[in-house]
């Protein structure tokens, strides 16, 4: 894979050269390269994918098997100084539940070596909006309370580079917006913020970069409209309302842009191998046949459909 | 009244003060660990033990002063010299308070950060394994210290001003000064490792505890039994008894061990302190070997 491949970016904070891990027999990371930079990237992939290891190493949890990893030009493993740097909310509730929320988020605070704990943990608690819960003792918080508490656990130190493992696990819709335009605007700072997260549609609001894992590989990279037109073999699926579905789906049939058409409760479902090609047949075809056009949509650009074409192949 | 307006932003605004070194952040989870062992900011209910030991073990220490006090003039002070504890005795004396203290010490510091997960946030920050121990283990060496110097103090200072000459007291009994707190260590290495290495394992605060005194008893019948009946050399395994001979040894009153299986059975002291030294350096081994493989 060269530096030049979507799986690479400039200036990079965190490199990672050809890293696996393996757990006895199992391998759970397989020879994985690529970097990120500041900005939202997701990390994608299905139960057992790899993600999760391949996150716990970039957060210096675990020591790669083989092959080298940095975090801002740093082995985590060797210099724990880089871990000032770096924020970190994992999948799992560690929290100490007789702890309130402000003394867990200061106790942080304290172990990052910030030297005004109270005032770094009042700003972080502001940040996930657990102002008026922070004095409570967070064995009594609800699940999403504790995910917005671990937030801002992570976010005390002022981290450049920030891992989240489910970091919407449990939160409500209110906060879920609020949290991921925190998010954005960490990466709008300049940071490195890497969301690992199964919940596909949550990713796409917040990552504008995905790394996707199966099998403990590198599945793809990118965002999720290049990784879907890297998918040359498989026609992309249109859906097209229309006034008359049957008479244009007739006449599309004939075309060579059309590879398929289908007609599903009045609604006109067609694949074709070049989205641009079709966008220009299709107005004028409409036209010359009298046909009114009300809705013209890609049904699988989404990162739900990549997703599924880079676990099922299809 | 103004009439202009202003909206202010309520987003997230970064850190920009100084950063501590890692002494602090070390010290930092040292008071974390002082504080859970002593159940500080939490419910009364977490306080009973520590402190109802902690003044189980001092209050003897302020009796003795308080009658030494109440006994001046009456012209028995050889006879109150023998009768009252000396410095040795009273760790003997507080010596099975110590050992439960230990013995729910060690499970508060290290089974809820298991189990809780939070080994986590600690290996997320700038901290090495080594520092992570070393304050667990430090915190509860703090405490301890604290728990079997207090009362000594007490009747050092107690002594030195019911004699009248204080300074000459004091400079009559400077041997004192690094003879107590290595009685606190003999007490805490003999003890510690052997709770903190049950800890490290267990999943249950009071299981734990359990087995550690469990543990602790049934060696020291084991040892009696099969010193007297087998091989003399089986009294080693009566790990309190160690600490009992070396207290002696350091204070140089012997006779406060010779109850024990080990002077029973003539074993030098010397072998205390190897065993003693042993059991602490295998406890580091094994705590950093299981941490290896969670953090």
């Amino acid at each position: 894979m060269t530096s030049t491949s979507p799986a690479f970016v400039p200036n990079p904070t965190i490199e990672i050269n050809e890293v696996s891990k393996w757990f006895g027999q199992k391998v759970a990371v397989s020879n994985v390269s690529c970097s990120f930079g500041p900005g939202i990237t997701g990390l994608l992939g299905p139960n057992g994918a790899g993600k999760t290891t391949l996150l716990r190493m970039m957060a210096g949890l675990s020591q790669p098997s083989r092959g080298n990893l940095t975090v801002l030009d740093t082995n985590p493993r060797r210099d724990v100084s880089v871990f000032q740097r770096i924020g970190l909310v994992p999948e799992d509730d560690a929290v100490y539940g007789f702890l309130t929320g402000r003394g867990f988020v200061e106790y942080g605070a304290r172990l990052a070596g910030v030297k005004d704990p109270a005032a770094a943990a009042a700003h972080a608690i502001t940040a996930v909006g657990m102002d008026e819960a922070a004095g409570r003792a967070i064995g009594g918080y609800s699940k999403g309370m504790r995910q917005r508490i671990k937030v801002a656990g992570a976010l005390v130190n002022d981290p450049e580079v920030l891992f989240l493992d489910e970091p919407l696990n449990g939160a409500d819709p209110v906060q879920r917006v609020r949290l991921i335009e925190l998010f954005h605007q960490l990466a709008r700072e300049g940071r490195t913020v890497v969301v690992s997260s199964h919940v596909l549609e949550e990713v796409e609001k917040m990552a504008n970069r995905v790394i996707a894992m199966v099998d403990g590989r590198l599945a793809a990279a990118g965002d999720s409209a290049a990784i879907r037109a890297a998918f040359t073999d498989i026609p992309y699926r249109v859906r097209i309302d229309a006034d008359e579905p049957r008479k244009l789906g007739s006449a599309l049939l004939g075309r060579d842009v059309i590879r398929s058409v289908e007609v599903i409760d009045e609604t006109l479902h067609v694949q074709t191998d070049d989205l641009g090609d079709l966008g220009r047949l299709l107005p004028s075809l409409a036209q010359s046949l009298d046909i009114r056009l009300t809705m013209v949509q890609p049904e699988d650009l989404s990162l739900e459909s990549v997703f599924r074409y880079l676990v099922h192949g299809r | 009244m103004s009439s202009e307006g202003a909206i202010f932003d309520l987003d997230y605004r970064r850190y920009e003060g100084e950063r501590t070194g890692r002494s602090k952040i070390r010290w930092a989870m040292v008071r974390d660990g002082v504080r859970k062992v002593l159940g500080l900011r939490r419910r009364a209910r977490r306080k009973v033990l520590p402190w109802g030991l902690i003044i189980l073990a001092v209050l003897p220490a302020v009796a003795i002063v308080g009658f030494r006090v109440f006994t001046e003039g009456l012209g028995a002070d050889e006879l109150l010299e023998d009768l009252i504890p000396g410095h040795a005795d009273y760790f003997q004396l507080t010596f099975q308070l110590t050992f439960l203290f230990i013995a729910l010490s060690a499970p508060e510091l290290l089974i809820p950060d298991r189990v809780s997960n939070v080994l986590t946030v600690y290996a997320s920050r700038p901290l090495t394994l080594a520092d992570y121990l070393v304050a667990r283990v430090g915190a509860l060496m703090l405490v301890v210290f604290a728990f079997t110097l207090l009362p000594q103090v007490i009747i050092y200072l107690g002594g030195a001003i019911l004699s009248g000459q204080f300074v000459d007291h004091v400079t009559g009994n400077l041997d004192l000064l690094w003879k107590i707190p290595s009685g606190s260590v003999a007490v805490f290495a003999t003890q510690a490792g052997i709770a903190f290495i049950i800890s490290a394992f267990a999943r249950r605060r009071g299981l734990a505890a359990g087995i550690y005194i469990g543990f602790t008893i049934i060696s020291a019948g084991v040892a009696v039994a099969l010193a007297e009946n087998v091989n003399r050399w089986f009294a080693v395994i009566n790990l309190q008894a160690h600490a009992i001979v070396l207290i002696g040894k350091i204070f140089n009153e012997p006779e406060i061990s010779q109850d024990t299986a080990l002077v029973e059975q003539h074993i030098s002291p010397w072998v205390s302190l190897l065993v003693v030294i042993a059991i602490a350096t295998a406890a580091a081994g094994l705590l950093y070997r299981r941490y290896r493989r969670l953090m």
